[in-house]
């Protein structure tokens, strides 16, 4: 890694804890405090986690073209597969849901498109990886 | 059109359309009840076959691309990834605090849709930069 990437990573695990947190405080407020509240106020306490993301995607974005010729045309590769991979994959599971070969809830469906992507982009730049070597 | 895109469609195209027909055979197949136990998992996947093609199309249209196409291709699709994925973990758990429900089939249904979409808008965005 070069030295000039670091501080981006570093902002990126940051904005990524602020994600999380905001999406928690958030969650946690519309469970309590926020039961009944107005719908704007609601909405807009939906939206705060907004915020981080669009942070998190410009500094994932500025360490991705940061790199050299040689990183982005691997990560572009990857970043392609497992997204393509990840959403047939994901609609290959809701036909297998349809015919009621497996069935998983709505929440963990949700929270698992994430984690998903980021594996299959970390195996897919393995590979990609290993091809240019 | 440039000769590299008019491949990537000679290629994907076939492909895309190979996939929608297993899926739409498989899930009609299943749908009847015919085959039991793991061969009705073994037809289910049965489309996921031509999706290698797709990822080797892909493949291919990304290494025979200019700089710049691919600078651009690379900012569209890590934005749409990560903004889909974010959305999806942000939404499972405002779900898991019981103030969105859905149920694992429309999750599972949009993925690909939301994809698309939030890398089609971020390539707009992407070509406007560039220009």
């Amino acid at each position: 890694m070069t030295a000039a990437l670091r501080p981006s990573l570093r902002d990126c695990l940051l904005v990524a804890l602020v994600y999380v947190a905001t999406v928690w405080a958030s969650v946690w407020l519309l469970r309590h405090p926020l039961v009944g509240a107005a719908t704007w106020l609601r909405t807009l306490i939906v939206l705060v986690p907004v915020l981080p993301m669009v942070v998190a995607i410009r500094t994932v974005v500025k360490i991705v073209l940061a790199g050299d010729e040689l990183q982005r045309r691997i990560d572009l590769e990857a970043i392609a597969m497992a997204a393509l991979a990840v959403g047939i994959g994901s609609l290959t599971l809701s036909l297998l849901m349809v015919v009621k070969v497996v069935d998983i809830s709505g929440r963990t469906a949700l929270v698992w498109v994430l984690p998903v992507l980021w594996v299959g982009y970390s195996l897919a730049r393995l590979w990609a990886a290993r091809r240019y070597r | 059109m440039r000769a590299v895109h008019r491949r990537y469609l000679r290629e994907f195209i076939p492909a895309m359309a190979g996939y929608v027909g297993l899926i739409l055979g498989s899930v009609y197949w299943l749908k009847l009840g015919h085959p039991s136990g793991y061969w009705r998992a073994l037809i289910a996947l049965l489309p996921v076959l031509p999706i290698v093609l797709v990822m080797r199309a892909m493949v291919r249209v990304i290494r025979d691309s200019d700089e710049l196409e691919r600078r651009i291709e690379l900012e569209a699709v890590a934005i749409g990834a990560m903004t889909v994925g974010m959305v999806f973990f942000g939404a499972g758990l405002l779900a898991g605090a019981d103030v969105i429900a859905l149920t694992g089939e429309s999750v599972a249904i949009w993925v690909l849709p939301a994809l698309c979409a939030s890398y089609g808008l971020a390539k707009c965005w992407a070509i406007r930069r560039y220009r």
